[in-house]
This record gives C-alpha cells, sequence and structure tokens, in this order.
C-alpha cells in the first residue's frame, strides 16, 4: 500500500513539474547534498582506497546481509549464495579504485553482486532468473526483504525465539529513557536529530541513551549468542 | 569507541570520528563484533528471522590474503590521459622554439657583420697554408674551424 502510494505520489509529481530549462535541473542536482549514509560509506571507501582493510571490513559487515538477501532471490541454494556473496566482495575489494562515488557505493556493490550471480548461473548452464527487472531504483530502495533462504530446524527456531524473548525482556527493562530513545530509533526508525526534538534534549544525550541501551541489551544476550554460536 | 560504532550503525556518525574509531590496528574487528550484536537486537525488536549467515569473517579472511589496494600507486585511466595526451600549450611552445631560432640565426648574422668577421683572422696566417687548406676542406664552414686556430 505505501508503494502504491508513493508510485502515485512519484507520478503526480512527474505530471505537475513545470517545464524548466535543462541547465537549471543540472544545476539543481549537483547542489543535492548526498545522505549522511553516503557520505559515511564514502569516508570509508576513501580509507579503504588509501589502503585501510578495516574500513572496508566495516562496509562487509553493513552490506553481506543484504546483499546475501538480494542473491536470494536470484539462487536457491545458501552455499552458493554465500559463495556469491564473499566473490562480489573480493572482486569489489580488488576495484575499489575505480569507484569514484558517481553512485552510492551499495548501488556499485549491488551491481557487481548481481553481475556475480548471472556469471554464476551460466557457468553453471542455468538460466538466470530475469533480474533485468530489477532496476536501479529498486537496488536502492532495497531493504532488508524477509526472503532469505535459510535451513530451518526446530533448534534453529527455538534459538531464534530465545533470542527474541531475552532482546524484548532486556529492552523493556531498561530505564524509560533509554527505552523510549531505543525504541524510537529501532522501531520507528526516527533520526538522532527528530528523537533530540521529541525528547527535549541534545542529540549527544540520544546518542548516549542509544548506546547505552544497546550495552544493556548485548550484555544480557551475550551468553545466548556464546550458546548460539555453539549450536549453529 | 563504542558509542561511535552504535552511532556508525545507526549511519549518524560524524565523518570525521571515523578516523578516531578505525585509529587503532585491530579495532576495526571489535567495530565489527559490536554491529553484528547491534544488527542482531535490532532484527530481533522488529521481529525479523535472525540470521546465522554471518558471512563477513570468511569475506575478511579471503581479503587478507588479496594485497593491498593503494591508490596512490596505481595510474588511473584519467592520470594516464593526463601525461599523454598532448598539452594545449605545445603549439604555443613550438612557436616560441622556432622564433628563438630564427632570432637566434639573425643575431650571429649580424654579429658577423658587426666585427667578429672570422676572416679578419686570415691577415695572420701564411698564403700557402691557406691554399693548403682550401684543398683539403670540403665546406666553408670548415675552412673557418681550422684556421681560426
Amino acid at each position: 500500500m505505501i508503494n502504491l502510494l508513493k508510485v502515485v505520489s512519484k507520478s503526480s509529481e512527474v505530471y505537475n513539474a513545470p517545464i524548466v530549462n535543462s541547465e537549471a535541473v543540472k544545476i539543481n542536482m549537483e547542489a543535492r547534498p548526498i545522505s549522511p549514509e553516503r557520505a559515511i560509506d564514502q569516508k570509508l571507501v576513501e580509507k579503504a582506497q588509501k589502503g585501510d582493510k578495516q574500513a572496508f571490513g566495516i562496509l562487509v559487515e553493513k552490506y553481506q546481509l543484504k546483499l546475501n538477501r538480494l542473491i536470494s532471490r536470484m539462487v536457491r541454494d545458501q552455499s552458493e549464495i554465500e559463495d556469491i556473496v564473499q566473490d562480489s566482495f573480493i572482486k569489489a575489494y580488488r576495484a575499489i579504485n575505480n569507484f569514484r562515488g558517481d553512485s552510492a557505493f551499495y548501488t556499485w556493490l549491488y551491481r557487481i553482486g548481481i553481475n556475480t550471480a548471472k556469471n554464476h548461473l551460466v557457468s553453471l548452464g542455468r538460466r538466470p532468473k530475469a533480474m533485468d527487472a530489477v532496476d536501479i531504483e529498486e537496488i536502492e530502495n532495497f531493504q532488508d526483504a524477509q526472503d532469505l533462504r535459510s535451513v530451518e530446524t526446530p533448534e534453529t527456531t527455538m534459538m531464534n525465539n530465545q533470542i527474541t524473548a531475552t532482546v524484548n525482556n532486556a529492552a523493556e527493562s531498561l530505564p524509560d529513557e533509554l527505552k523510549q530513545a531505543f525504541k524510537l530509533r529501532e522501531m520507528d526508525g526516527h533520526s538522532y536529530e527528530e528523537i533530540a526534538e521529541m525528547m527535549g534534549c541534545p542529540i549527544g544525550t540520544v546518542r548516549s541513551r542509544i548506546f547505552r541501551a544497546r550495552d544493556a541489551i548485548a550484555e544480557k544476550l551475550k551468553p545466548l549468542i556464546e550458546e548460539t554460536n555453539k549450536r549453529w | 569507541m563504542n558509542e561511535k560504532t552504535s552511532s556508525l550503525f545507526d549511519n549518524e556518525i560524524q565523518v570525521n570520528d571515523i578516523d578516531s574509531l578505525l585509529s587503532k590496528k585491530d579495532r576495526g574487528i571489535n567495530v565489527r563484533e559490536a554491529m553484528q550484536s547491534y544488527q542482531m537486537i535490532s532484527d530481533a525488536i522488529q521481529g525479523k528471522r535472525l540470521s546465522k549467515n554471518n558471512l563477513t569473517d570468511k569475506i575478511m579472511a579471503a581479503i587478507d590474503k588479496e594485497p593491498t589496494q593503494l591508490s596512490g600507486f596505481l595510474a588511473t585511466k584519467e592520470s594516464l590521459r593526463q601525461h599523454t595526451a598532448p598539452s594545449e600549450y605545445w603549439p604555443m611552445a613550438a612557436s616560441f622554439a622556432a622564433l628563438f631560432v630564427i632570432g637566434l640565426t639573425v643575431f650571429n648574422g649580424d654579429s658577423i657583420k658587426a666585427g667578429n668577421n672570422p676572416i679578419l683572422a686570415k691577415g695572420d696566417i701564411p698564403e700557402d697554408i691557406i691554399i693548403a687548406h682550401h684543398s683539403s676542406t670540403s665546406t666553408n664552414m670548415n675552412y673557418f674551424i681550422k684556421t681560426k686556430d
């Protein structure tokens, strides 16, 4: 429903758009500020280009799960998906000096991932799923789709439930100001600035409260994660 | 440090803070571990299915085997193009060079006329030697050089 509304909204913008000269549009496009996420990624890329592998590791951590979920739309076998994701990141690392920031890092990475998946399927004599339909806008808007393929066993389901229950209980037992800041961020997706306005406190305080909430929950989760790592 | 990691996870970190976050060797591993933990908490609180498929360590082990990519040591296509493409100033430089050569030639001609005339040296040399040199030299220039000494 939300997507439909977005489409309608976009269409109306197109139909109502005033006729302007292309030069003015170009200037406007150039002046458009980049998102904080893109600025952070760009900084990490620049550090990686200077030889900082740790910076590239942060990019891997940020996007490996999303890329995994994207590739799972083309390939069914989880071990094949993991190989493709790994190959994609290695290709991205080898080509990192060619990345000039013309697009967002994840757009560039996802293109590499889709091409790697296509080549993988062709090499196996399989016809790639029609991923041409995955245009650039869809890639950029691709979020955490829930179609990650993994073999669910009764044990993993039980562990999932235990972790979810522990996190929820830990969140509920947080002091009110931590709980409120944490939930506004995690459940409602508000920015730090918006949360600061809502809670009437400085952004630095929001930053601190969210961190302390996460730290408290992670502390309670630690024994369970260690147990999970043994079982998974 | 973890407050910055938490901000990084939310894409709310100040870009300048990234340098200090990764300033020490192996700190990236701690940052990644914290981010994995935050991701699990985030997925759980949002009711998403948790993933055991964290490939980061495996991927980074493969990346560590790769040679370090240093942009400063690689000649990009753009820099190569800049170094090999003919400069727009070349025609102008060639014109100046041509003018310089012509000017030098004219100046030398004038100086010969003005008094540094090699023929003047002839007066100090016996006539028979000059005649002998005439027969053994092929050009006037050779004649001039040899007779001057």
